[in-house]
Order: structure tokens, then C-alpha cells, then sequence
């Protein structure tokens, strides 16, 4: 019990951290754009450096377990702000890196945090995982609505108490950080090797898919905050499925039961935004399969499914799907191949959490 | 090369686009081997 207490007061606050720091990533992201360059480049340099080297970073948070490096990273986050807002034409090279190098840096050092603390519950490292939607849309709001460098500053450094609060599960007997848990029930048949490529594939599947979601209600600002509110909740609320369901149950029902709901709500936006919620619900379940793959490593395994993320939503930076047909049929094919892959890799729901509570 | 030139060269053009790529590819393959020396361990250690 006391490690439900202590992994859900992590999830929290990661949550909050997290939410900050996509604020400031994308408060500054229209601003990374310079002279020279397609409009596309720094949105794809910023997801290419901020996605990608998550699983390098997250190596060295593995080796270091005591590295606070949520602290380093809001700090970063903190400096590239100051880099814009003091010289935005010199400071835009080394901002962007700091953002990114700040954004990795947060990321891992909360997966880490939520992973570990969790005991076999993934809900914690999903409540952590949704709060980066809410950042999002926060942080463009800001953007549109012209607010200064100081308070986005002010508001990332407002999660620095946080990174000294967060509870970290140690062993009794080496007073080493905990490992992970095995939040995910894995076929016995499927390989280590079999189960990390095929979690990757299914994010970068899921990844390509978000932005083929046919959307045409979203044209006002509530709206979009509505469709951001629905994928950060899909997320939390995937974790609680996956523990309370088991893995395999949780995987058909966010994507088997998302597709008519994000297909008959392309023009419905209540029908559509309860596809969104049910589709972003796998974001957990795939980071639990990796995790519990790897437990010693929760940094590389959350780098993994980012790895994904940046491969799935790449091409799509040089193609957008505007045709209805089009984005009917990437829907049904990439749901069909996720589903297959999910139904393959994942097992019987065994009683591991109701076990843990008895003790 | 004064110290502008030097900044323009590095945030302007193709160049950044360019140490993006390599960067990224170093890192995903670097992953993989890193994912595949722990998997090694695990199956040493069961």
C-alpha cells in the first residue's frame, strides 16, 4: 500500500513537471524557426533532438540513479529561455539545444522516478506521460496570447521544489534505487528482443496514426484544447486500465474500440474525442511492455518508446494526410497492425498487483 | 572567420540539418546495441 501512495504522489508531480516543461517547449517552438530554412526544419530538428537522445540520457540517468537531472533539465529549460529572450537572434543555436538537451534531461529523470516508484503498477509513469499534453496546448496558448519570456520562466522554476519532494524508492538492504516492476504481462513465448521491436513498431504505428486522425470539428481554440485535454487523460487513464485489466484486455480496448469512434467522429466531436482518449491509452501499455523487459534500465526503455514516437511522426513532417480516404484507410491499417502485434506479444493477466496490496 | 560568420554558418543552411540526421542515427543505433548488451545481461543473470 505504501508503495501505491508513494508512486502515485511521484506520478504527480512528474505530472506537473512535465507539464512545464512542454509549456516552455512550446511556447518556444514557433520561435526555433531561422532565416534559411524550410518552416518544417526546426519542428523536425526539435523532435529529432528532443525525442532521439532521451534513450542516451536515459542511460546515464541508469548508471547514476542519484543524478537529479529533472533538476538540470528545468534549469536548461530555464537558460534557453533566458538564450531567447536576451539575444534571439545569436541564442537561437544554443537555446534550441538547451531546450532540448533541458526536455530530454526531465523526461527521463521522471520516467525513472514514476517507474521505479511504482511498484508493478504502471499507473503512476502514465499519470507522469499525460501531463505533456496539457503542456502542450498550455504552452501554445501562451505562445498565441503574446506572454512574456519571464513568467513561462517563472512557471518552469515553479516545478523546482518538486525535484527535491519526489519519493524514491530504495532496497532494504543496499539502499540502492528500487528496479523496476513487471507492469506488463508478456506472452512466455515472445523474446526479450521480440517484445522491445514490436512495442517500438507499435508506437511509431500509433505515432503516424495521431496525425492522420481525421479532425475537421477542431476549428476553435476550445476545441483544441478539448482534443489535448482528451489525449493527456487517454494517457493517465491507460495506466489504470492496464493494472486493473492486464495488459492484453487494455491493448484491444484502446485500439480496437478507438477506431469507429475516430472514424465515425471525424465530423462528431464528442464521438472523436472519446476515440482520442481510448487511442492515446496505449502510451503506458507499451512503455510497461519495454520496462519490464528492461528493468534495470527504466531510462533506456523510456527512450525507447520516444525513439518510436520520432520515427512514426517523421514522415509526416514532409507529408501531411488531408484526404478523408486517405486517413480513413492509414486509421483502419495502422489500428489492424498494432492490434495483431499487441495480441501477439502480450499474455494472460496475471494476479500480481491484488498480491502486492494483500502483503 | 569572425565570430558572426561562424554562428550564421551554424544555425543557417543546410548544415544543422544535416548534423541532426547523422546525430540521430548514431544515437538509434547506439540504443540498439545498448538494449541488446541488456537483454545479454538479463539472460546471463536468469
Amino acid at each position: 500500500m505504501k508503495t501505491k501512495n508513494s508512486g502515485m504522489r511521484a506520478g504527480w508531480m512528474c505530472f506537473y513537471i512535465h507539464f512545464v516543461t512542454e509549456v516552455a517547449c512550446f511556447f518556444l517552438l514557433l520561435r526555433l524557426h531561422g532565416p534559411g530554412l524550410p518552416r518544417w526544419t526546426s519542428v523536425f530538428m526539435y523532435d529529432a533532438l528532443a525525442f532521439v537522445p532521451q534513450s542516451m540520457v536515459g542511460r546515464v540517468q541508469d548508471r547514476n540513479p542519484r543524478l537529479r537531472l529533472d533538476l538540470i533539465g528545468l534549469l536548461c529549460i530555464t537558460a534557453a529561455l533566458s538564450f531567447f529572450a536576451l539575444d534571439p537572434q545569436h541564442g537561437r543555436a544554443i537555446g534550441t539545444a538547451m531546450l532540448c538537451l533541458g526536455n530530454c534531461c526531465t523526461h527521463i529523470s521522471c520516467a525513472d522516478s514514476t517507474l521505479r516508484a511504482g511498484g508493478d503498477r504502471i499507473t503512476p509513469a502514465a499519470v507522469f506521460v499525460g501531463g505533456g499534453s496539457f503542456g502542450v496546448i498550455s504552452g501554445k496558448l501562451l505562445d498565441t496570447a503574446g506572454c512574456p519570456y519571464y513568467v513561462v520562466m517563472l512557471i518552469v522554476l515553479s516545478a523546482v521544489p518538486l525535484c527535491f519532494l519526489i519519493p524514491e524508492e530504495k532496497t532494504e538492504k543496499t539502499g540502492e534505487p528500487k528496479k523496476c516492476g513487471r507492469y506488463a504481462d508478456i506472452a512466455p513465448s515472445v523474446t526479450p528482443w521480440a517484445a522491445v521491436i514490436a512495442s517500438v513498431a507499435v508506437v511509431a504505428f500509433r505515432g503516424f496514426m495521431g496525425y492522420g486522425i481525421p479532425t475537421s470539428w477542431n476549428k476553435t481554440t476550445f476545441q483544441t484544447v478539448m482534443l489535448y485535454f482528451a489525449m493527456g487523460s487517454g494517457k493517465s487513464l491507460g495506466g489504470s486500465l492496464m493494472d486493473r485489466y492486464g495488459t492484453r484486455t487494455a491493448s484491444v480496448i484502446s485500439i480496437a474500440v478507438s477506431v469507429p469512434f475516430l472514424l465515425f467522429g471525424a465530423d462528431r466531436m464528442m464521438l472523436s474525442l472519446f476515440g482520442v482518449m481510448l487511442f492515446s491509452m496505449t502510451m503506458p501499455i507499451t512503455l510497461g511492455i519495454i520496462a519490464t523487459v528492461l528493468p534495470e534500465t527504466p531510462g533506456l526503455a523510456f527512450g525507447l518508446t520516444t525513439i518510436g514516437l520520432f520515427l512514426g511522426s517523421c514522415p509526416l513532417l514532409f507529408h501531411k494526410i488531408t484526404d478523408r480516404r486517405v486517413q480513413f484507410a492509414t486509421v483502419l491499417a495502422a489500428s489492424l497492425v498494432c492490434l495483431v502485434i499487441m495480441l501477439l506479444i502480450t499474455g494472460k493477466k496475471r494476479n500480481r498487483i491484488e498480491k502486492e496490496d494483500a502483503e | 572567420m569572425s565570430w558572426e560568420e561562424l554562428v550564421q554558418i551554424a544555425c543557417d543552411g543546410p548544415a544543422p540539418l544535416i548534423a541532426t540526421c547523422v546525430f540521430c542515427v548514431a544515437c538509434v543505433i547506439t540504443t540498439f546495441i545498448l538494449v541488446g548488451k541488456e537483454i545479454k545481461n538479463k539472460e546471463k543473470e536468469e
